[in-house]
């Protein structure tokens, strides 16, 4: 065979392998595809029969036979599962093997062939002078774009940075840690409107009238029904009468007013007040501040925002309540948002703004009817969450986005108690509706409800055992917050509108008189001691630094040893 | 026959998808007796030999392919080279480390103090480059595993057009720029994070990158190392040594004797034709080169503040940058919704001011780094448009040092190639040219 001879054979040859193993490969890649999709189809341990089975073992937990059915079929479906990978890994080496003689084949094929020239052409010398050209001209149109391309999106990359500030601005935003908020009292009923208290030794005795263990007490200039929120040592309060509303700070050391500044000219603030009780007034909402600034927000829908100083960083209205009584729903803050339980006759609001410029960051309509409850801002275990209690539902939102997360149906009537959440519970209750404990397990739902003492104002307080309900008729109950069963009650003779805090295990409530009660959440009612006032009280006192500042009708009082 | 053979090559490179894709979903079995799971275990540190053992092979693999390419001359021994090329350090050594990447390892060693550069990673960057230097780039054409792959799948390659070919030269220059950018600010090593061939290595990679892979090969069919010609950024190097280098791969391994017959061989455009005497315009040429020259700080110095212009989108790839702005953006309310990274930031407890701090002391050096890139690149076109203007003159066939690859692809078109090898006689050669003419 002489050299052209073989050259021929050599070609076709590689022909007929290039042919065979790209058939092979086909067919391969083929049943590779369908097996690949067989597989991502079945999922081996969703099985209808195997869910079935397990069922069945649900019920019928002794079934030995049973049990060894579900492992037999598990076991078939492990070794069907792995058969299938074995499957998928060797035809995928085989493929593998098929292209690549595929590849060599055809490698070779194109090396036999020689490329040569058009010899009837001439080879034009200056043919390369005019590609230069081209490539020059196109250099420098393609620069030129990218030249442009380049300077825009420097442009608005600095522009999308612009409008939240740069990393050179001399104050940058961030948020106060878990540990920074339980060490002040930044809202209603402590961080996150709980009624936990985080001191360590709060003070069991005083007495206002004797100025025993009062380390200072200052006259409050305006009335308000708004509880003290404090951040570091300054406590900020509102108060609002026909004509004024205004914000004042104290310092907490001194008990001396640091300064007032009123809240008006406020864009879209109505010309006639709205209608609201005796016993709401306007400055029923309490303060919250997010350790940079306050925010305060009055029965006429003002809203504003004041720096620590008592500078307004802005205000604005947020539409006159529609509130027979008057709006009462408190502040609280979370990241950067201020947000507001909005909820009206004409429908029910969860509404965010921005602390910086009070700008919407969403207004997310609740299908409700009214509320006079507060939120409470809880981590119940996988996410932080806003829920409040409302009729008739108790319902949980995302504080960030305002998306609802879940309702319960259980509430009923005018609901102005909040709520309590303790252990991956949620405890709500309203007079003239239940008490119900709710869980937080998979789907949020009622455990237990009882009619026992329901509270019309003050808010429970729970711990991972009880639950603690005061009532405005003067009776304080304690219940298992696992079953709902009544450990203990005791009838006072004054009732209860300020709400219990729980400080480690021990509950401080103030009845209306300001006579605080202070006894263990135990199975047994085991008083501590009584401490009076000397004024009337219906706030929620705040705790912070082994101290308590108890809003009096007249007075501000800071009790500490 | 040759359209069937090209139409089940792409249904045949597909199915690679559904390996790369192939996912466990198979959790452990809940074991109910008193089966005892084994703690999971630190294996030992890896041993060094086979690092040092890639040098030695390094070494060996361009000495024989400088000697393949310019003492032997032969196509044959340089594929085989470039087939155990691919094999050891393509599918046996997994890709890594290769030259091509070892420029970033270099980057960041040069800018953080507290990176020690592993000695293979120098070892691999500088000795293709000693190699090119005196002998060409033999390294690309036998040694790496990127080039090998895609010389593998050059099937039926066509011609680049020239200016095209120039205009796209830009692109490994680019490349280079940003890798080292990102790689020196410690932003990442992008040459790997976007190597279309290292999935074929490891047998498996991101659905995009297997895509890219995939695109790039068959685009290899055709146009011949596309890779390697428009995007390697380690080329951008390499060229600048072979233009060096002492000795170089020639068409013929005697005097040219313009005979055209190579004139198509090379599938990479790396052969200079002759240009012939004449050059048209050349008081335009004159011109335009002084305008040029005058341009260049013009040209270099827009470059540099167009491309600065650019730090705050090029800081941004960086992730202690991306973590900052978004953090940022959440505190200001502008974003509504919190991400995984910056959950785990808060729960770590470090403040955010700290955070910031981070990022604006990366992105200082953004800045400072993107003008010296945007210099860099000035600086590239003002040398491309000169060399464009200047017609470099040429009598004979001769390889473009800068883009030859030493492959030797174009030594058996030579006749004077075949009168050495003893395939023809000198005659014969002299003939086959006037035959030509």
């Amino acid at each position: 065979m002489n050299k052209n001879d073989k050259t021929h054979f050599r070609y076709i040859t590689a022909q007929r392998i290039a042919l065979a193993s790209a058939l092979f490969a086909v067919i391969l890649s083929i049943l590779l595809i369908a097996n690949y999709i067989q597989t991502t189809s079945v999922d081996p341990l969703n099985s209808k029969a195997l869910n079935q089975l397990m069922l069945e073992l649900r019920e019928d937990g002794d079934n030995d036979a049973l049990k060894e059915q579900i492992r037999a079929l598990d076991l078939l479906a492990r070794k069907a599962y792995f058969t299938n990978q074995w499957q998928i890994r060797t035809g995928g080496f085989m493929l593998f093997a098929f292209v690549l003689a595929f590849l060599a084949s055809l490698k070779y094929l194109s090396s036999l062939k020689r490329r040569f020239p058009d010899f009837e052409e001439e080879h034009e010398s200056g043919a390369l002078w005019e590609h230069n050209l081209l490539a020059k001209k196109y250099l420098i149109y393609g620069g030129l774009g990218l030249f442009a391309l380049a300077f825009i999106l420097g442009i608005l990359s600095d522009s999308d940075l612009s409008g939240t500030g740069s990393g050179n601005d001399a104050e940058t935003a961030s948020f106060p840690s878990i540990d920074e908020i339980r060490a002040n009292w930044p809202n209603f009923r402590g961080p996150g409107g709980n009624g936990h208290a985080y001191s360590a030794n709060s003070p069991t005795q005083w007495d206002g009238p004797s100025g025993e263990n009062i380390v200072w007490k200052t006259e409050l200039p305006v009335d308000g029904y708004n509880s003290p929120v404090i951040w570091g040592n300054k406590i900020f309060l509102s108060g609002a009468d026909d004509e004024n509303q205004t914000v004042y700070c104290i310092d907490a050391d001194t008990g001396a007013i640091l300064w007032e500044t009123m809240l008006d000219h406020v864009p879209g603030s109505p010309e006639d007040k709205p209608d609201v009780t005796e016993d709401t007034g306007y400055a029923a909402p309490t303060m919250a501040t997010d350790g940079k600034n306050v925010f305060v927000l009055f029965g006429t829908g003002d809203t504003g925002c004041f720096d620590f100083d008592g500078t307004l960083i802005w205000s604005k209205n947020l539409g006159v309540p529609d509130n027979h009584y008057g709006h009462s729903s408190s502040l609280i803050t979370y990241r950067g948002l201020l947000l507001i339980q909005y909820d009206q006759n004409s429908g029910g609001h969860l509404i965010a703004l921005r602390t910086d410029s009070g700008k919407l960051a969403y207004d997310q309509p609740r299908d409700i009817e009214m509320s006079w409850a507060s939120p409470i801002l809880v981590n119940t275990g996988s996410r932080d969450e806003l829920i409040l209690n409302s009729n008739p539902y108790v319902m949980s939102h995302d504080p960030a986005t305002g998306r609802e997360l879940w309702r319960v149906d259980c509430m009923m009537g005018e609901v102005a108690p909040s709520l309590a959440f303790a252990d991956g519970m949620i405890f709500a209750v309203n007079e003239y509706a239940v008490l119900a404990g709710i869980t937080l397990e998979s789907t949020p739902e009622t455990a237990w409800e009882t009619e026992d003492d329901l509270s019309e104002v003050s808010s429970p307080v729970a711990n991972s055992e009880f639950v603690i309900v005061a009532t405005s008729y003067g009776t304080v109950s304690c219940f298992d917050a696992k079953t709902g069963e009544r450990y203990w009650y005791q009838d006072f003779s004054k009732g209860f509108y300020s709400s219990p805090v729980l400080v480690g295990e021990t509950v401080y409530l103030m009845d209306m008189t300001g006579a605080m009660y202070i006894f263990n959440a135990a199975k047994e009612f085991n008083l501590i001691n009584k401490c009076e006032l000397g004024e009337r009280a219906v706030a929620v006192p705040a705790f912070m630094d082994d101290r308590i500042y108890i809003r009096g009708f007249e007075n501000l009082y800071c009790i500490g040893e | 026959m040759k359209k069937l053979l090209s139409a089940i090559a792409f249904v045949i490179l597909n199915p690679t998808l559904a390996l790369a894709q192939a996912v466990s979903r198979f959790p452990k079995p809940d074991f109910q007796s008193e089966y005892f799971r084994p703690s999971m275990q630190t294996p030992a540190a890896k041993s060094q030999l086979m690092e040092f053992l890639d040098v030695f092979v390094l070494i060996g693999a361009l000495s024989l392919a400088s000697y393949f390419a310019l003492k032997l001359r032969s196509r044959r021994k340089m594929f085989l080279l470039m087939i155990f090329s691919l094999i050891y350090f393509g599918f046996f050594r997994k890709g890594c480390i290769c030259p091509v990447g070892s420029v970033q390892n270099i980057s960041l060693g040069i800018f953080n103090s507290g990176y020690a550069i592993p000695l293979t990673a120098i070892a691999f960057f500088a000795l293709p480059l000693i190699f090119t230097l005196f002998f060409g780039r033999t390294f690309c054409a036998a040694v790496c595993p990127l080039g090998a792959i895609q010389d593998t799948v050059v099937l039926r390659p066509v011609n680049v057009a020239p200016w095209l070919a120039q205009v796209l030269g830009i692109f490994p220059y680019v490349y280079l720029g940003l890798a080292v950018l990102f790689a020196s600010t410690g932003a990442g090593f992008i040459i790997c994070q976007y190597d279309p061939f290292v999935g074929f290595f490891r047998f498996g990679a991101s659905f995009n990158m297997i895509v890219l892979g995939i695109s790039m090969l068959m685009l290899g069919t055709v146009v011949a190392r596309p890779y390697c010609r428009f995007l390697c950024p380690y080329g951008v190097l390499l060229n600048w040594m072979s233009r060096l280098s002492k000795w170089h791969a020639r068409i013929s391994p005697d005097e040219c004797i313009n005979c055209r017959l190579c004139e198509e061989s090379c599938p990479f455009g790396a052969i200079d034709m002759p240009t012939g005497d004449a050059q048209s315009n050349r008081d335009r040429n004159i011109k335009q080169l002084a305008v040029l020259f005058l341009l260049v700080p013009v040209i270099v110095l827009g470059s540099g503040w167009v491309v600065s212009r650019l730090h705050a989108p090029l800081s941004a790839q960086h992730s202690t940058v991306a973590l900052a702005d978004t953090i940022m953006l959440e505190n200001s309310g502008a974003r509504a919704f919190t991400t995984e990274e910056s959950d785990i930031f808060r729960a770590s407890g470090k403040p955010s001011e700290e955070l910031f701090a981070e990022a604006d002391i990366l992105r200082d050096k953004f800045k400072t780094g993107a003008w010296v890139l945007g210099l860099f690149l000035g600086c590239i076109v003002c040398v491309k448009l000169i060399g464009l203007t200047m017609l470099k003159r040429h009598t004979e066939y001769t390889t473009n040092t800068g883009h030859c690859l030493s492959c030797a692809r174009c030594f058996s078109y030579c006749p004077i190639e075949q009168v050495r090898l003893g395939n023809m006689a000198p005659e014969e050669a002299m003939k086959l040219k006037q035959s030509i003419e």
